[in-house]
């Protein structure tokens, strides 16, 4: 994975490349690393979270995993490294993060958007929250994030369900926070120019609105979070992650989805 | 008889009790603690004593990957089972190993299809029988910890019988317990070492677990007594926040070890990445016979690839969760229905050293005071 740390006029901007938008072990730590760094910057008030081009991130790495001689240690492993980076984005307090979904997210990857404080999808991608096709429960502080920003009952559909949504349609359920541009270099100046916007006009007061907010958010999340990685773990030991994983990875597809498209809108 | 007498204080009643007490005591402003030990021999001696009945129900002892033969990778019984089908060759192993299921069979099942394999006691016996068959070939194959290798480790510095070969799945315990701490969400607070290993390495080998993890580790003997002296000084550790190495075991470790068998250790053996069974490939954890006696190595010298993929555990099998301290025998489906001593299905319920044979056996150590009471202590 290449990792790319830049500023520029009061904002840190974080990009990320991963094969397919996958992250593994060793790139969740460095990750983790550049974003530490970039978070200590006294200079920036903002970090843009890129992800990659074609794909902001789809969450760990399973082709490593499925090598592995047990996958279930190194699936662990690989899922908590990427908790680890959810829950620092999300306790991160002296900036604003921005979430610039430049592609398409999945699972973890969906959670890592959801965690930054203001998120912006490109039209025409798709975000895939649900980890239940890959025979998964699901971690990085999903069952946090997603009732917190979009209810109980949407949360329920979207993770029982387990169908893609539009940009549009996350927009609407209030995922995102705005659709922007489809073309790419738009899409990026219209995210830059709204962090530059933000940085340079009334930052302290959007940092102490953000304190107050999530406050309530992260209050007692711990055992949440120890309850998702107690089922993670069970289902990684399961038949069903391996035989997702096996047809993910060594044919390439992801399991049928039962009615597939059906949440899946056109944009408009 | 005398040292069978001196044994005698380490299984006195009114010293059980009084470690009970100091136990409850000091663990009892700690909330929950969870302990791992990783012996096969502790969770035996701790299951056949009812060592747990003795603790506060806040504290957990669970049993970690202590057992050799459980532990053993298949892809090395594999290779043993394809060297007993090859003419004129035998494979000697230690009783417990033959009964291990592996990919498609055991040793047992070998031998009784028409493979050669013969049990053994120690590695001297193996050198004795080859040099009474000096005209067949032999393959000593070797399962263990720290202090079965130095054994090994000894036979062939001293010289062994040129139609004799290892075959060689020793493991090194201490790299283990990062990856437990992984597991565990470093969830675990202290460690009971086993004491016998740690007559062999002394205490330093796991300095790492006070430097990385600033968690105490005591080395634990193995009689009633030793055993709930170990828990003690862990929970006292664990109270005063010292996150030391300790030694709970001085009649039999010191602080440095067996300088000699580890220097037998060194002089014979190197390191390398190694399989645990069902477990994960764990670095710096197997012995590798050195370049200097590859002459001898099974590996090396003899065609010992089998014929087929290995298969680590067969479908439903929940030993290596149990191994690593995630699942209790009594959480397996299989376990005392399908899953018997006489009848295994894991490697787990083959040897006495394992924790789902050991509850089949003694229970997982709850059993009444009376019993106890009148029986062991």
């Amino acid at each position: 994975m290449e990792i790319v740390y830049k500023t520029k006029n009061q904002v840190g901007h974080l990009e990320f490349h991963g094969y397919n938008g996958a992250m593994d072990l060793e790139h969740c730590t460095h990750f983790l690393q550049t974003y530490e760094e970039a978070a200590e910057t006294p200079e920036t008030r903002i970090i843009v979270l890129w992800g990659g081009v074609d794909f902001f991130s789809n969450g760990i790495d399973l082709n490593p995993i499925h090598l592995r001689y047990n996958p279930v240690i190194l699936a662990y492993k690989n899922l908590k490294a990427l908790n680890k980076i959810v829950k620092r984005v999300l306790e991160t307090k002296n900036k604003l993060v921005i979430a610039a979904l430049r592609g398409s997210a999945a699972a973890g990857g969906v959670m890592l958007a959801l965690a930054a404080d203001l998120r912006y999808g490109r039209k025409g991608i798709v975000l895939n929250p649900s980890y239940v096709n890959m025979g998964l429960s699901g971690s990085e502080y999903w069952s946090i994030l997603l009732p917190s920003m979009i209810g109980y009952g949407h949360t329920q559909k979207l993770i029982y369900e387990a169908n893609p949504i539009s940009c549009r349609k996350a927009v609407e359920l209030g995922m995102l926070h705005d659709q922007l541009d489809m073309e790419q270099n738009r899409f990026c100046q219209q995210v830059r120019e709204k962090a530059e916007y933000f940085a340079r006009f009334n930052i302290e007061a959007r940092l102490a609105a953000k304190e107050v907010l999530n406050k309530r958010l992260l209050y007692s999340m711990e055992d949440q979070v120890k309850l998702e990685l107690q089922r993670m773990k069970d289902c990684c030991n399961h038949a069903e992650f391996q035989q997702a994983r096996t047809q993910f990875v060594e044919k390439g597809t992801e399991p049928p989805q039962l009615f597939p498209g059906i949440a899946l809108e056109k944009d408009r | 008889m005398g040292e069978h007498a001196n044994l005698e204080k380490y299984k006195n009643a009114e010293y059980v009790a009084h470690l009970s007490k100091a136990i409850k005591a000091v663990s009892a402003s700690l909330g929950t603690v969870k302990l791992m030990h990783v012996c096969g021999t502790h969770e035996h001696e701790i299951a056949r004593h009812g060592i747990r009945q003795f603790l506060p129900p806040t504290i957990q002892i669970i049993p970690g990957p202590g057992c050799p033969v459980c532990i053993c990778p298949v892809e090395s019984i594999d290779q043993a089972i394809t060297l007993a089908y090859q003419p004129n060759t035998t494979v000697l192993t230690f009783g417990d190993m033959v009964r291990v299921p592996a990919s498609h069979e055991s040793l047992e099942d070998a031998r009784r299809n028409g493979g050669s394999v013969k049990m053994v006691y120690s590695a001297l016996d193996a050198v004795n029988l080859a040099r009474e068959n000096p005209n067949s070939t032999f393959v000593f194959f070797s399962i263990g910890f720290e202090t079965t290798v130095v054994g090994i480790a000894g036979m062939i510095k001293t010289g062994i019988p040129k139609n004799l070969y290892v075959l060689l799945a020793n493991r090194y315990m201490p790299p283990v317990l990062k990856l437990l701490m992984d597991v565990h969400d470093e969830s675990i607070q202290g460690f009971l070492l086993a004491g016998h290993a740690a007559t062999i390495t002394g205490l330093h080998a796991y300095d790492f677990m006070e430097d990385e993890f600033q968690l105490p580790c005591v080395a634990t003997g193995f009689e009633p007594v030793d055993i709930l002296l170990g828990i003690f000084e862990c929970l006292k550790l664990i109270k005063n926040k010292e996150p030391r190495i300790v030694n709970a075991y001085p009649r039999a470790v010191n602080e440095h070890g067996n300088t000699v068998a580890l220097q037998l250790i060194e002089d014979v053996f190197e390191r390398k990445p190694g399989i645990w069974r069902g477990i994960d490939i764990v670095d710096d954890s197997a012995f590798r016979i050195k370049e200097e006696y590859s002459f001898l190595d099974a590996e090396k010298q003899l065609d010992c690839t089998p014929p087929y993929p290995p298969r680590s555990h067969p479908p439903g099998c929940d030993c290596h969760r149990i191994m690593l301290g995630e699942l209790l025998p009594t959480n397996c489906k299989m376990f005392t229905k399908t899953c018997t001593p006489s009848n295994p299905y894991g490697p787990c319920m083959v040897s006495p050293e394992g924790t789902c044979h050991t509850w089949f056996k003694h229970g997982s150590g709850k059993i009444s005071l009376t019993h106890t009471a009148a029986h062991t202590i």
